[in-house]
């Protein structure tokens, strides 16, 4: 017995169609436990008692309904370092359970939780990348991304097994693109309609930002004698960014991919913004590229092996 | 079978429904945030008053209503994608002085000592707000919040320096040279305008902060 078989039940003809949740899953939940490693030394300084902006302060701003660490510790009446111990423990705990697929839309949901509990402690602190990050969880809160390689899969055989057989799980990766669609547009839009965006000025300034470009110390002033290049590269990102939807045009969308996903890792290099560029590579993979395709291709390979004559 | 079909039908409707609504509600905070993002940038003074008047605006109100924006704050939908649009926004820079008692420089740092980059990289985006150092009232109660926020950063400066008496704090706006400036005068160096200079000494600082 295969041990993909194991979690996968490969006798179901969609395992293919499918794969796209399963790596949406697991790389969500490999992302968060990365996140959470990189900023807990300083998360005292961010979300703690001793946080930079009290989170007293912080509270003020937040609406009647909105949850955070130190509504929480309220509450309860806990100690707020004591909360703040056990939200991460929860957190790490229920990660855990993501990544493996156990008992995942409610690990999901109880991650959206804590998540929006952590960075609506301290809001000035947050940036685009939680918002992508409380996205992505609220999806994972009712997308079947546990119909393979997962402990629900194994558990839950019976049912699952039904699911994932008559699912559409094509039409489950549109809705997800047209999301994409929408958020990739409106962010070429208003480039678009800033007149710094046309003229390069933008690309330039991005990269002359104080806090920018300072990982790599990449040489780009000499890009102020060229300054087409600023031009081309800020029109490159606008045009990419609106007619995104042309990635659904099948011929296109490699290409597209490929764009998308370089303008996202320049993002890192420059901006150094690597968890904001990283979900969003995530989000992008997961919806448009072809893991049906590459396993098809790699059952293929396995059997052609097997069919070899021995020399 | 026929029961697991039905089930199968209702949740797909589900799907159908619930992304219904996700793209719904994204277009109308984008459509929302585009708007003021556009009026505000071309149309600072009477941004108000143009915002107030604007239909489409309007139109959008209803995701300000419970429970629609408490949904949208607890999914992260409340954000609007135009990252670093319609312009990169100018950013500000701290720089801490830190002094003993007999006022000799202990320390010149821009920021306090973090042990990972990507506390850096959130520090950061609070940064923004220093902007209402530039266009604030003093007694508003944004310039108390960047009060604050300089006194938290400076505080931990102070704290993290051995034998630090005192920090004086500035901050910033930073300009860099832009493409049109640079054809003009190829040696155009970049403008640092000071915004605020505070100092706080160790009597002033939180006691919640001492650890």
């Amino acid at each position: 017995m295969k041990f993909g078989a194991i979690f996968t039940n490969n006798n179901s003809k969609s395992t293919g169609e499918t794969l796209y949740l399963v790596f949406f899953r697991i790389a969500i939940a490999l992302f968060l436990i990365a996140h959470i490693s990189a900023i807990y030394a300083d998360f005292d300084y961010l979300f703690g008692s001793g946080s930079l902006i009290p989170n007293q302060v912080t509270n003020f701003y937040l609406g009647s309904y909105d949850m955070s660490l130190l509504r929480w510790s309220q509450y309860f009446g806990w100690d707020i370092d004591f909360t703040f111990q056990l939200t991460l423990l929860l957190f790490i705990l229920f990660v855990l359970f993501l990544l493996v697929g156990l008992f995942t839309q409610p690990s999901a949901f109880l991650l959206l939780v804590l998540h929006i509990s952590i960075v609506k402690t301290n809001t000035f602190f947050n940036y685009g990348m939680d918002y992508f990050a409380s996205i992505c969880l609220f999806l994972l809160c009712f997308l079947p991304s546990n119909v393979s390689f997962s402990l629900d899969a194994i558990l839950f055989h019976k049912k699952i097994d039904g699911l994932r057989a008559r699912l559409d799980f094509p039409i489950i990766r549109k809705y997800m693109g047209i999301f994409m669609c929408i958020a990739y547009f409106f962010s070429g839009f208003d480039k678009l309609l800033g007149y710094n965006w046309r003229n390069g000025e933008s690309i330039w300034k991005t990269f002359t930002l104080p806090y920018s470009n300072l990982d790599f110390n990449l040489q780009l002033e000499w890009l102020a004698d060229y300054p087409w290049v600023m031009i081309g590269m800020g029109w490159f990102v606008i045009l990419q960014e609106i007619f995104y939807f042309l990635i659904n045009h099948k011929p296109l969308r490699r290409f597209w991919l490929i764009g998308i996903v370089c303008m996202h890792l320049g993002i890192a290099l420059i901006l150094n913004l690597y968890f904001f560029s990283a979900i969003m590579i995530i989000l992008n993979l997961t919806t448009y590229y072809d893991f049906e395709g590459k396993l098809k291709g790699f059952q293929t390979f396995g059997k052609s092996s097997e069919l070899k004559p021995q020399s | 079978m026929k029961t697991l079909g039905v089930f199968i039908f209702l949740i797909m409707r589900l799907y159908k429904l619930l992304f219904l609504i996700v793209f719904v509600l994204t277009i109308s905070v984008n459509v929302r945030s585009t708007i003021t993002s556009y009026t505000e940038f071309y149309y600072e003074d009477k941004a108000d008053t143009l915002l107030t008047g604007n239909t489409l605006l309007c139109a959008t109100n209803f995701i300000l209503e419970n429970p629609i924006a408490t949904f949208l704050s607890h999914t992260g939908l409340d954000t609007g994608f135009g990252f670093f649009a319609p312009n990169v926004a100018s950013e500000y820079i701290t720089e801490f002085k830190v002094f003993s008692k007999d006022s000799i420089l202990l320390q010149k740092t821009n920021f306090p000592l973090f042990r990972v980059k990507e506390t850096g990289t959130r520090v950061k985006s609070a940064y923004l707000m220093f902007e209402a150092y530039l266009n604030q009232r003093p007694d508003s109660m944004d310039i108390k919040k960047c009060d604050i926020f300089l006194k938290g950063l400076s505080t931990r400066v102070l704290l993290d320096t051995e034998r630090s008496a005192y920090v004086t704090s500035n901050v910033y706006l930073y300009h860099h040279p832009l493409l049109s400036q640079l054809k003009a005068d190829a040696d155009m160096k970049p403008i640092y305008t000071m915004i605020q200079s505070k100092t706080y000494s160790r009597n002033e600082v939180w006691g919640h902060l001492y650890k």
